[in-house]
């Protein structure tokens, strides 16, 4: 058996030539793959009112989730504004009611995660959008009936977690629900709605309380109210599923290129569909996502505090009482407000052009606006302080869209959501980190000493956002290449063309910083034995990890019968039949050779009287472990103890069968054993890889052999080719391989 | 069909209903709650946020409310009583007694005779059945730096029997120049 060429490589396919048409439509497609997701290469936009019509969309997604955004910071307003009312009239002290806010706080950071976990499987986020709006909305109102702290914390915390939809999912929603084309300007208007909010919310309790003449018992109940019917307007909202706009586009070209009407079959079985956890390894795992997650942390420490600081300093320097001080923040998010609806267009251009772009003017804007609040901080006049902060605030508001689109635009679209939430959470921790590190630095230097300390953390925040540019151009051609990918595997398989038990693509591999696996390239056929050669270090057992799943890749997709299982956790790869023996003698020691069978059978779930025969069955194949069965397996011979390991294959059963380094440090007569039984399970149509550094015991086993160098696969053809490749078997590892042939 | 509902669904139920009964509890007795503000007490002085010097005199105007001190002999009730004033804490709770400002002193709450004006008056609590109260040295706020300092004086009702009446507050900000200066 043949296949396609790694680099300087071999025979042409047989059987899998559906993977070299993969290769050719995917390449084809990718160029205008980027157009699809709005990446045009010039910076032309189409007008967003064009771009409405044309798609036949309206607003009414963002002012509906706008005004969810804002009735959502109703509650945290009030209690803002209204706190010392509520102390005296319950007699709580301010501590203890800040000690509830900042459990409302940890619910808020807590929150978006679980919310995000909740639509994983389903498009409902709009849905849980509307349902959390209302729990909000009469959270808030009951606010007005608390007469205990006890009450009160129950209150904040459960405000807290309905809040996490607003966090994870509204920004998502908002971006499958309009084309790429009008995508930052849609996200912009929705956080300039959400901004206006700022300055309604606190204008409304003002008014409320001071002009209206109600207590705060009387502003929460007619806050919920009010919060009740600006949810109302949102009942008419629907999720227009994950990635109507970019994702099945992509998938749609994929069968407009092979001339297909209509939608393939959705071969995606339950069995391969990532998990919560995996999900957020996977977003984790993206360059990109990790640079702007690290923003986040250290713009939560610039921005988290930055208001109640700036609230201080107005009081201290300036001698602002709460009404002069709500008029100056309604004025700050007013510049916001201002700066967003002029960066919209910008920053589409911006991202039309090159996404990296956004990110790079995102760290150029977060550094203006802390250049502009230190000024603001040491300003000995007033009207110029003003006018440095509101600068500052257009400067960071703008930040919201930009990275908001980066980091959604490079994630698959039903994980939006879950990198919306992990982006929110880092924003929380380094919110959290902020807040104690300024207080302790507002005790050593003062209110207007905390002012300019803000601006360490900005300009850091500034550098690490505007670094993610140079990641974000190959992410998002990876998430495009697994999209395609992905659309041309199931279109096979649904035609039904063969396709390889295993297909290993584009594989780089790290530890740490330590890069050891080189775009590699791996396939292997049902029932095939093949042989991955190398010398010591070169990555043979790196990529047997990625495809067990103890490893993942930082790039590359792992496809195990046509799905995709690059995420995976590999107790799952198990379960779908991909077993490893790791290489080193890989047996429980402290147990019987009975005991490590049986924890081989319980990995698969299996009945105890499955697992007895499987046992049986071990037994028949391998006396030696019979008569010491109940044996330590420590206490075990090197080739005894490879017998047992190998006998992992015999309980399991598995498809695929990975084995590294069989026969090290063994005689010959006990490998030779082994190697009987290799070749036994194989013919009893299991695939097996075998990783070995002796040559000519793996050319005497397999009709297929790759080698690899220095993380890089060298060779991937037939193995009596390889032995006439000398620059690769050099004089040393060469030893013996005539005999072999 | 209907379907029963599954244990989360029943959870989160439970949840949310037992927040809004922990939380709603008030509306038991609705009319114990204040949702208009109490406008029958105004502050004549000093000005909210004024610059002040110690011993500050605060006095205030009272619409609607008989005065009448704790051993008046008038039976209790919302609209006859006496005047408590906290400088820099919270007041007691709504129906809660002088008893409570010695919460978690143990020497205090097995003394019958405390709190007394002499327990009360360390503790930054007084009252009066007058329209003003010379307070005494107020102490520097723990862990301020600021020249002047804003202090918090809060009045509330109490009746006859020496309960907070209702939920009414009024609140007055100073600022006092640091002791130590």
């Amino acid at each position: 058996m043949a296949r396609r060429d790694g680099s300087a490589v071999v025979t042409v396919p047989s059987g899998i030539e559906g993977v070299v048409d993969l290769e050719q439509t995917r390449e084809e497609l990718h160029e205008s793959a980027r157009v699809k997701l709005g990446v045009t290469g010039d910076a032309e936009t189409t007008g967003f009112r064009t771009v409405l019509r044309d798609n036949q969309l309206s607003v009414y997604p963002i002012v509906a989730l706008g005004l969810l955004y804002i009735s959502d910071n109703f509650q945290a307003f009030a209690f803002g504004v209204l706190t010392p009312e509520i102390s005296r009239t319950l007699g709580i002290s301010i501590g203890a009611i800040s000690a509830a806010i900042g459990l409302r706080a940890l619910a808020v950071a807590a929150a978006p995660l679980p919310v995000a976990a909740l639509t994983q499987g389903r498009a409902r986020r709009a849905l849980l959008c509307i349902v959390t709006g209302f729990l909000w909305s009469v959270l808030t109102l009951f606010t007005g009936f608390v007469t205990s702290l006890l009450g009160l914390i129950a209150i904040l915390v459960f405000d807290g977690m309905s809040t996490g939809s607003a966090q994870s999912l509204h920004t998502p929603l908002v971006v499958d629900s309009y084309p790429p084309a009008a995508r930052v300007r849609a996200v912009s208007l929705y956080q300039a709605v959400g901004t206006f909010g700022n300055i309604l919310a606190p204008a409304l309790v003002g008014l409320l309380a001071s002009v209206a003449g109600f207590t705060w018992r009387g502003v929460f109940l007619l806050l919920g109210l009010t919060s009740i019917a600006m949810t109302m307007v949102s009942l008419g909202l629907r999720d227009p599923g994950f990635g109507k706009w970019d994702t099945e586009q992509l998938r749609a070209s994929v069968r407009e290129a092979h001339r297909e009407e209509g939608g393939t079959p959705d071969l995606a079985a339950d069995d391969v569909t990532l998990g919560f956890w995996e999900i957020c390894r996977r977003v984790m795992l993206v360059p990109t996502n990790r640079r702007i997650c690290a923003g986040f942390a250290v713009l939560g420490i610039l921005v988290v505090p930055l208001l109640t600081f700036v609230s201080f300093f107005l009081d201290e320097r300036w001698n602002l009482g709460p009404g002069k001080r709500g008029l100056f923040f309604a004025y700050y998010a007013g510049a916001g407000v201002i700066a967003l609806l002029l960066y919209g267009r910008r920053g589409e251009k911006q991202f039309s052009a090159d996404p990296a772009r956004l990110l790079r003017v995102g760290g150029y804007l977060l550094g203006m606006g802390v250049v502009f609040i230190a000024i603001g901080g040491v300003m000995p006049w007033f009207w110029p302080m003003v006018v440095c902060f509101g600068l500052a605030g257009g400067c960071i508001a703008v930040l919201t869209p930009a990275l908001g689109i980066s980091l959604l635009s490079i994630v698959p679209s039903n994980m939006r959501a879950h990198a919306q939430s992990l982006a929110q959470m880092f924003a929380a921790i380094g919110g959290t980190a902020g807040a104690l590190l300024l207080s302790g630095v507002q005790t050593q230097y003062g209110v207007a000493g905390a002012m300019i300390s803000i601006a360490i953390p900005g300009v850091i925040a500034a550098f690490v956002i505007g670094s993610a540019g140079k990641l974000i151009q190959s992410d998002l051609d990876q998430m495009i290449d697994s999209v395609l990918e992905g659309e041309e595997i199931r279109r096979l398989q649904a035609s039904g063309a063969h396709l390889p038990m295993l297909s290993v693509r584009g594989i780089d591999f790290s530890y740490g910083q330590l890069q050891v696996l080189f775009d590699v390239d791996f396939t292997v056929d049902d029932g095939e034995m093949v042989a991955l050669l190398g010398v010591n270090g070169a990555g043979k057992s790196t990529l047997l990890k990625v495809i067990s799943g103890i490893g993942l890749p930082s790039r590359g997709s792992v496809r195990f019968r046509g799905q995709e299982i690059t995420y995976l956790d590999p107790e799952r790869r198990v379960g779908l039949g991909i077993t490893q023996i790791p290489g080193g003698r890989a047996v429980f020691g402290p147990m019987t050779i009975v005991e490590n069978l049986r924890s081989y059978g319980y990995t698969m779930g299996r009945d105890r009287t499955g697992v007895d025969r499987a046992i049986e069955t071990t037994f028949a194949a391998f006396p030696r472990l019979y008569e010491r069965r109940n044996s330590l397996a420590a206490t075990l011979s090197g080739g005894e103890q490879q017998m047992l390991g190998l006998s992992k294959a015999l309980i399991l059963r598995p498809r695929l069968l990975l084995i590294d380094e069989l026969s090290l440090g063994l005689a010959p007569v006990i490998v030779g054993q082994l190697l009987d039984m290799v070749r036994q399970i194989n013919a009893d149509g299991t695939a097996i890889v075998l990783v070995e550094q002796s040559v000519n015991i793996a050319l005497n086993l397999v009709e297929h052999a790759y080698f690899m160098e220095k993380g890089e696969m060298r060779f991937d053809g037939r193995a009596e080719e390889l032995l006439a490749r000398e620059d690769l078997l050099r004089a040393v590892f060469l030893q013996g391989a005539g005999a072999a042939k | 069909m209907r379907t029963a509902p599954t244990a989360t669904r029943r959870l989160a139920a439970t949840v949310v209903a037992g927040v809004l009964v922990l939380s709603g509890c008030g509306i038991t007795h609705i009319h114990d709650l204040s949702f208009r503000v109490d406008k029958r007490l105004d502050f004549i002085s000093p000005q909210s946020r004024a610059k002040v010097h110690q011993p500050v005199t605060v006095s205030w105007s009272m619409k609607d409310f008989r005065v009448a001190g704790p051993k008046s002999g008038e039976p209790p009730s919302r609209d006859a009583g006496y005047f408590a004033v906290f400088v820099d804490r919270a007041p007691i709770k709504p129906d809660a007694t002088m008893k409570s400002v010695a919460g978690g002193d143990p020497a205090c709450q097995s003394d019958p005779s405390c709190p007394d004006k002499s327990y009360l008056r360390q503790h930054l609590v007084f009252t009066t059945t007058a329209t003003s109260i010379k307070l005494p040295l107020i102490p520097d706020l723990a862990n301020s730096k600021e020249k002047y300092q804003l202090h918090r004086i809060t009045v509330v009702l109490m009746d006859t029997s020496g309960h907070r009446i209702g939920e009414s507050a009024w609140e007055l900000d100073v600022r006092i120049p640091k002791a130590s200066l």
